[in-house]
């Protein structure tokens, strides 16, 4: 399977979508300002929830996503040829299943078998040419992105085979084969004096009662006995066995040709969906732009650290008119730091902070820019949230109480989390007793240290300061004008 | 005219009963067609030369021979039985050969197997013979010219166009082919072709019978010389073989669980001495640390009791003691370390049958059955196996009934097993064995049987104290409950 997301596809695992650190983050709300259509944001959506895990797959999508936007007319031309694609696709799938529908012993199996050899092979010479028609679209362009380099390569692998003019040939040959006129097909007898095959021969080549073309000049006129097979004549009496027999030589045709098909689509189609992703991206490039937001591709950086200049919330930024309305913070995380704790008074901007943070950090780790002006991002192998959430949402068929439903969230955090992992905490555990619940998330806390998971916490629980010892955590607080400091 | 020799002989004039293969499970451990055999005790001479093929099966090249014998006698089975049911003239010839060569490798490896025991060594030097030898060959040389005549029918085409007709294959390639292998090089991946090998219809067959005439008539002539070909003469050893090699992977079965086997010498004296004995049938129920036991009937104490604790193993004593027997009276090795044992002629059980009786009725079909069992006995050197025999009446008469039986044994001189609840047996004058508990951990079954009067009791309370129903649990019971209720 050719991929445009991923550049070694079958490494990446699909992880089950998790809606809710979108949720969580607002992502949902803010890329509803960007695009309407909900099966697009949807997949996007599942896209941005899978955090790529290596520099190579972020700077792979990051280079396509730059030829995609910055070439003119690529990406337009591309999913014009891409959508005619799909529809072929689409349609190779419904005459699929009309192919299932034969009815061997009808007599007109035999032409519905030559009907699908037909199909198929239209089908087929389209996909072929399809292929041809992205390398010659890609090779009309300057490409930088090893992505769309990669994907030309594929094509042409196929399209400059030397087989490939007489593979489109044989499906041109097939297009207008008619089971009317003769058909031929040759019997071999195995060692019991079974049929060990029974396969169509093109019976134009089939010359039975003697050759013409040596019949010329005065030979037309002389019976040509010698030239001439002996023959048997058949008692068509078992006209079902022959119709079937026949069928199933034709359909053999018929089924290699979609066989083929199913490859070519198999390894191309998945691209149809993935352009989705960078449709999304590039509009969301576009609404930066056009509200003058400063963003930039953030650096990966090798020795753990993260540090941002001027980090604005994207969902804020989409809310706003101008971003200059939305307050910009820094963040600098060395690579000694385990975890942050940001203390403030409610409505002083630490959960929009986190947000913040949480947001540019998937948005990067899926090689998208960032709302900051500068980014330097350590790849983490996941990202959680757990987000204290409102009352509301503990009602509906959630017997449990709020507290008892956030430790559940947790236990299953812990059970899922992956060493390296990257997790936001917003307000939790502050339904119960504070110093309890201090004291529950310090050695919650203490436990991902000891993992090698880093995490920021946006907290009330002040008593948790108390507990922790050098070095195990960075304390930040909240200022006047919604500065972090 | 000789007659052909046979693995498995046996003049045995009264068959051990199908029944007592269910009474002791042995249908669960071995075939139906070796059961049948198991049915027939052949005689101290067959004895010996089955004891000695057993022998020659422990060699593994040996044993694999035997096995690549059976595997082409299947094969010769399966193809004579293909040729019989060919659908169609041109099916018969291709299946005709394969069947006389087929033939022609059985008739090989039967002169072959000289190695193999006295019991093969008679049958391959039957298949030795000159005149067979000389028939393979001509068979061979023949087959080889049957061959090329098929290679040249089996090759056509069909054409539909006006008129349908049938032709010597041309040098056409197929378009699947043609197709398949332009995909395969622009690099697509393809299928393995779909095996479908229908028959051919009639009228294709007749066709080529009317394209290749001379062919078809050279063949026929051929398969005309081989008309008398005695092809079951070969088939008849398949279950034979079968036999041996079933019982003998039953053996290797029990080894990998640790029970040891023997060949017990035939001796002329009536007896049944062995030690350290298995029951078998308990590797069906695929139970660990199967406990072994001594066996001891002889001239001066043919017949015994057994009692003692339920599910002490008196059941399995009995299956031990029956089904060596059987496997010893068929040549066959036994589960034990070692073993003398006297060739008896006839064996049964009596087990209570599963029906629901009324009582009178259960008694009835019961004191009817002993009574076969006992006239059938009688004048043979019978071995018998009465279990819980005469319990569905009160204990008064099932104990006279039991006496009266015993009494009839004992006239017979007949061996036999009795196992039985009915402790008052200790005062008959018969010996008795009882099934071994340890009274210092807890009433443990040790699963030994041991020549003793034994004890008075069934130790049914372990059983009730192990499903809860003994007097204490139940008492606890009714104490939980009464709670409950206040």
């Amino acid at each position: 399977m050719i991929s445009l997301l991923y550049n070694n596809p079958s490494a990446h695992r699909s992880t089950e979508k998790q809606s809710r650190l979108i949720y969580h983050l607002s992502i949902d709300r803010s890329f509803a300002k960007i695009c309407s259509d909900i099966n697009k944001t949807d997949y996007f959506f599942s896209v941005l929830s899978s955090p790529l895990k290596e520099k190579e797959e972020i700077e792979f999508r990051k280079e396509i996503l730059c030829d995609l936007n910055e070439t003119e007319n690529l990406f337009t031309e591309f999913c014009s040829l891409y959508r005619h694609f799909n529809e072929l696709h689409e349609f190779h799938k419904s005459a699929k299943k009309n192919n299932y529908r034969i009815n061997f012993s009808n007599e007109s199996s035999i032409k519905e078998a030559g009907n699908n050899i037909q199909t198929n092979a239209i089908t087929l010479k389209k996909a072929l040419l399809f292929i041809k028609g992205f390398c010659e679209l890609l090779s009309k362009y300057e490409i930088r992105s090893c992505g769309l380099q990669k994907f030309k390569e594929e094509c042409k692998k196929i399209y400059e085979n030397e087989n490939f003019d007489r593979l489109i040939k044989l499906c041109g040959k097939y297009e207008y084969m008619s089971t009317m006129t003769a058909l031929a097909f040759r019997l071999v007898l195995d060692e019991n004096g079974r049929m060990d095959e029974y396969s169509f021969i093109d019976p134009n080549k089939l010359n039975l009662f003697g050759n013409e073309e040596k019949q010329k000049g005065f030979f037309r006129f002389k019976k040509t006995e010698e030239n001439k097979i002996k023959t048997e004549p058949l008692n068509p009496i078992e006209r079902d066995f022959y119709n079937n027999a026949a069928t199933d030589a034709l359909s053999d045709i018929a089924k290699t040709l979609e066989y083929i098909s199913n490859q070519i689509f198999e390894k191309f189609s998945e691209v149809y969906t993935e352009l989705t992703f960078y449709e999304i991206a590039i509009n969301y490039i576009k609404t930066l732009k056009n509200k003058s937001i400063p963003y930039c591709f953030a650096d990966i950086s090798e020795n753990g650290e993260i540090k941002i200049k001027e980090l604005r919330d994207l969902y804020l930024l989409m809310t706003k008119n101008s971003p200059f309305d939305v307050v910009s913070n820094d963040l600098e995380m060395s690579d000694k730091t385990k975890g942050i704790v940001v203390f403030g008074n409610n409505g002083s901007g630490k959960t929009v902070f986190l947000r913040s943070i949480a947001t540019m950090q998937l948005l990067s780790q899926a090689g998208l820019p960032v709302t900051a002006k500068e980014a330097e991002i350590s790849i983490f192998s996941d990202i959680f949230t757990q987000f204290s959430e409102a009352e509301k949402e503990f009602c509906e068929g959630n017997d449990a109480g709020r507290f008892e439903q956030e430790v559940r969230e947790m236990a299953d955090i812990v059970e899922n989390i992956k060493d390296g992992s990257l997790v936001f905490l917003n307000e939790t555990f502050q339904s119960t007793a504070y110093a309890e619940g201090a004291e529950g998330l310090y050695y919650l806390l203490k436990y991902f240290s000891e993992r090698g998971i880093r995490w920021i916490l946006v907290s009330h629980l002040t008593q948790i300061k108390d507990l922790f010892s050098d070095g195990e955590a960075v304390i930040l607080k909240t200022a006047p004008g919604y500065k972090i400091i | 005219m000789k007659t052909t020799p046979l693995l498995l002989k046996s003049d045995c004039k009264t068959e051990i009963p199908r029944q007592m293969f269910t009474d002791i499970n042995l249908d669960k451990l071995i075939s139906e067609a070796s059961v049948k055999i198991l049915q027939s005790p052949c005689g101290k001479d067959e004895i010996l030369l089955r004891q000695e093929f057993f022998t020659v099966l422990n060699n593994s090249e040996k044993y694999a021979s035997v096995e690549k014998c059976l595997k082409i006698l299947i094969e010769e089975e399966r193809l004579f039985k293909a040729w019989n049911n060919a659908e169609t003239e041109t099916e018969s010839y291709f299946l005709r050969k394969q069947a006389l060569e087929a033939y022609v490798r059985s008739e090989k490896i039967l002169s072959a197997m000289t190695d193999c025991g006295k019991l093969f060594f008679d049958i391959s030097t039957y298949f030795s013979s000159p005149e067979r030898i000389s028939k393979v060959f001509e068979i061979e040389e023949d087959m080889k010219k049957a061959e090329d005549l098929l290679r040249q029918i089996s090759k056509s085409v069909i054409s539909f166009s006006g008129q349908t007709v049938i032709a010597p294959d041309t040098d056409i390639r197929s378009e699947i082919d043609i197709l398949s292998e332009t995909a395969k090089k622009v690099g697509f991946f393809l299928p393995e072709k779909k095996e479908l090998k229908p028959h051919l219809p009639k009228s294709i067959s007749n066709a080529l019978v009317n394209l290749y005439p001379s062919q078809i008539n050279e063949l026929k002539s051929i398969f005309e010389k081989y008309s008398e070909t005695k092809f079951k003469e070969h088939l008849i050893y398949i279950p034979q073989i079968q036999f041996f090699l079933e019982i003998f992977e039953l053996v290797k079965k029990a080894e990998r669980n640790g029970i040891t086997h023997c060949l017990p010498t035939v001796c002329s004296e009536r007896k049944y001495i062995a030690k350290e004995t298995y029951d078998i049938a308990l590797l069906a129920k695929n139970c660990k640390n199967i406990i072994p036991n001594d066996i001891e009937f002889t001239e001066q104490e043919p017949f015994c009791f057994l009692i003692g604790a339920n599910g002490g193993g008196k059941t399995s004593y009995l299956r031990t003691v029956a089904i060596n027997l059987i496997l010893f009276l068929s040549g066959c090795p036994i589960f034990a370390k070692e073993a003398e044992i006297f060739p008896f002629e006839f064996a049964t059980t009596h087990f209570p049958k599963d029906e629901r009786f009324d009582e009178s009725g259960r008694l009835d079909e019961e004191l009817k059955r002993a009574g076969e069992i006992v006239k059938t006995a009688e004048n043979k050197d019978s071995f018998l196996f009465f279990n819980e025999t005469f319990s569905g009446t009160d204990e008064k008469r099932g104990l006279d009934l039991l006496e009266e039986i015993c009494e009839k044994i004992n006239k017979n001189r007949n061996f036999g097993l009795y196992v039985t609840h009915f402790h008052q047996v200790t005062q008959f004058d018969f010996p008795v064995l009882s099934a071994q508990i340890d009274e210092s951990d807890e009433n443990k079954r040790t699963y030994k049987i041991k020549k003793s009067k034994g004890t008075a009791s069934s130790y049914a309370s372990d059983i009730l104290k192990k499903y809860g129903l003994d007097k204490n649990s139940l008492l606890e019971r009714i104490k939980n409950n009464d709670k409950s209720t206040i």
